[in-house]
């Protein structure tokens, strides 16, 4: 079980989205971190076979993305999720179903049983348009699981979910990694920091680091600094750094920033947490928008 | 097949879910209803004055069609009518005379009317005979059919034909048994009639149902999820197609048998075997068919044409972001004939083309218009050549709407 992209590349108008893009993704459970427009949801889009890269290829154990094979294997949750308004949970299941190939007997208590697990069987009657966005989406999340998928893309799946949801959810994708290749994209760190195996981070449309939370975090260990100073300095730090964390304190100013060396003296080296480097990377890049990502960058 | 067909009831689910299917489907089934019995709402008015009902006068019509001591329309007819208005003249003398008396009026009106019913439709012919520079004066029953065929002739040089279609035409003439039964003609010939606005409604309700066909997935965010599906890229393209094809077909077979049944409910069909030139509708024409055989050419190019134009919005809502695009691209595609009908005229092809436009194939006169498509020594009416054209553009279309809607990008 491997998915290959080899050297992917998508480029709309004037701005790159996916840039040259080669990975391999075994069994497991993959987070995609980036911030908005780094080119995740093109990525994904890609690997479901929705949108054509403009070069290179993605493939599944040989097989192409495009392919009818390949589809039935799949299971993806859009970053948008669409419905239809008038359609019952149940209907919406078992029509997705129907396109999935699943015969109707199947499909019935495959239904039944993602929307037990989803906590959706009390409105399985009931109109989707009456659902709250959490609702929705845990139907997104239902439907994605319709096929027992070999491959799963879940564009933001914990968008819209309260914390208990989103537990809830993050259990089910651990387990569900055991067996197949699990590809999903947050904004979210602490979803990623809980059940993805690997991490992926990508850029303006480049991965940037891949690995494991403690390979990943390696690349700002030890420049993540605490310390307290007066209003003036954390302004001018702020100004300086990419600051993580501020917080107003009788002391003065608490600051938790990345930089290269000691920012003051009586800053303090701290342990790194994948939100710090998430921090990092895409404060630089809502610093730099404008001009990541765009060709002949 | 069996998942193509699952596919299929769930298409049929997503339409008949909309409000505006129900919508449009109940404001055609009004308009059939209404135009169906529009001719007998309402009264007659002589010096502002109610003569009598629409009601009445059609069903004394109907009751004398049904009953004509002559039922051909031969030198006896014509000879019969003027002795039947003749003896009115004679016996209602006394009413005449009181002719301002209101009740008198409406009284000699019912009395007129129900002498003057069964030769009501041959004036009708006769006034249609003198629009085209003929002296109806002059007819009578030794002469009725000469008259006409100077008729035709004048229509032909108006329409500019070539001698050979005009020679196509008079022998089609020939073939047609003369005198002309009659009879009870006011069921086919207002089904004719209705045929045109009743079809025309149906194609804008189709455009507003199937519209959404493929466009609505793109505005519901649908097409993702859809596309990235086992059967989303193939089974469910063509699921689509057939039942916007299959739509178009039960709605069109629905009205028509609902119109009709009407038509038979108020008029009575029983005239089904006489010749179309009895009609209005068939008067101008020289194709040999009867009623019954004329109904099922236009029923059958009405047919054809509802999916034609079913086929170009599914296309159209392939091709389009939005169903609302589709819409108004759709609705200027059906009524635009109407009126280039009417404007192209002097240049044969352009005429042609627009009559071959599915909105035109509504028009009786159009199915059998007197321009001839010709293959060598072959001549066909639009009713033997468009049905096939439709045909071929039909999978064209399809298979472009396929490719499309396979190949949409999500962006």
């Amino acid at each position: 079980m491997e998915l290959i992209f080899d050297r992917v590349t998508k480029q709309y108008k004037n701005k790159l989205a996916v840039d040259r893009v080669s990975l391999s993704l075994k069994k497991g459970v993959y987070g995609l971190l980036g911030a908005n427009g780094a080119g995740k949801t093109t990525l994904m889009r890609m690997m479901c076979g929705v949108l054509q890269p403009d070069s290179g290829e993605i493939l599944y154990d040989g097989m192409k993305v495009e392919e009818e094979s390949y589809r039935d294997i799949l299971g993806y949750l859009p970053q948008e999720f669409g419905y239809y308004p008038d359609f019952s949970a149940m209907d919406f299941l078992m029509y997705l179903a129907s396109l999935k190939g699943i015969p109707k007997k199947q499909a019935r208590e495959k239904s039944l049983k993602l929307l037990e697990l989803t906590d959706l069987s009390p409105v399985a009657k009931k109109k989707i348009k009456t659902f709250s966005g959490g609702m929705k989406q845990r139907l997104g999340i239902a439907q994605s699981l319709l096929n027992n998928p070999k491959v799963l893309v879940l564009d933001e799946p914990t968008a819209g979910l309260d914390p208990k949801e989103r537990v809830r959810f993050r259990n089910l994708i651990s387990k569900l990694g055991s067996d197949r290749i699990v590809l999903l994209s947050t904004h979210i760190v602490s979803d990623v920091e809980h059940i993805a195996d690997v991490i992926l981070v990508m850029k303006g449309g480049v991965i940037i680091h891949q690995g494991s939370l403690e390979e990943i975090i390696q690349a700002i260990n030890g420049k993540v600094w605490e310390c307290t100073v007066n209003h003036e300095t954390a302004e001018r730090l702020a100004a300086q750094y990419p600051v993580l964390n501020i917080r107003e304190e009788k002391k003065g100013t608490f600051l938790r920033l990345v930089c290269g060396k000691k920012p003051v003296e009586s800053a303090a080296s701290v342990e790194a947490a994948l939100e710090d480097l998430y921090l990092y990377y895409f404060n630089e890049a809502e610093q730099d928008a404008g001009q990541e990502g765009k060709v002949g960058k | 097949m069996k998942e193509l067909l699952n596919l299929t009831g769930y298409e049929y689910k997503k339409i008949f879910q909309k409000k505006s299917t129900w919508i449009a489907l109940a404001v055609v089934l009004l308009w059939v209803l209404f135009s169906g019995v529009s001719g007998m709402i309402g009264d007659y008015y002589i010096d502002e004055e109610k003569a009598d009902s629409h009601y009445h006068m059609i069903k004394q019509e109907i009751e004398a069609l049904e009953h004509l001591e002559v039922k051909e329309l031969n030198q006896e007819f014509f000879q019969k009518g003027q002795e039947d208005l003749a003896e009115f003249s004679k016996n209602q003398e006394e009413l005449r005379y009181n002719w301002e008396n209101t009740e008198n009026k409406a009284e000699y009106w019912k009395k007129y009317y129900k002498a003057y019913a069964p030769y009501c439709n041959l004036d009708t012919l006769l006034i249609m005979m003198g629009n085209h520079n003929i002296d109806i004066e002059g007819v009578d029953g030794t002469n009725f059919y000469e008259y006409r065929s100077r008729m035709m002739e004048n229509i032909f040089q108006g329409e500019k034909l070539s001698e050979e279609e005009i020679a196509f035409h008079e022998k089609e003439n020939e073939k047609i048994n003369t005198p002309y039964a009659y009879g009870n003609m006011l069921g086919f010939d207002n089904y004719f009639q209705m045929q045109t606005p009743n079809f025309i409604f149906l194609a804008f309700a189709v455009a507003i149902i199937l519209a959404p066909m493929f466009a609505g997935e793109r505005t519901s965010h649908m097409d993702a999820l859809v596309l990235s599906s086992r059967y989303g890229k193939n089974k469910l393209i063509w699921a689509k197609l057939l039942t916007g094809i299959s739509f178009a077909v039960f709605a069109a077979l629905g009205f028509s048998i609902i119109c009709l049944l009407e038509m038979q409910t108020v008029y009575g069909l029983s005239g089904w075997n006489l010749p179309i030139q009895v009609t209005a509708a068939g008067f101008y024409l020289n194709l040999p068919v009867n009623l019954l055989e004329f109904l099922g050419i236009t029923a059958g190019c009405c047919l054809s044409a509802t999916c034609m134009t079913a086929m170009i919005v599914m296309f159209c809502s392939a091709k389009m972001k939005t169903a609302f695009g589709v819409i108004i691209v759709c609705f200027v595609f059906i009524f635009a004939p109407i009126f280039l009908v009417n404007m192209v005229g002097e240049f044969r092809f352009l005429y042609m083309l627009v009559c071959s436009l599915p909105t035109a194939m509504y028009y009786p006169r159009s199915v059998a218009a007197h321009q001839l498509l010709s293959v060598g020594n072959h001549y066909f009416y639009f009713f033997q050549w468009v049905p096939v054209v439709y045909l071929f553009l039909t999978a064209g279309l399809a298979v472009w709407s396929y490719r499309s809607f396979k190949n949409h990008q999500i962006q």
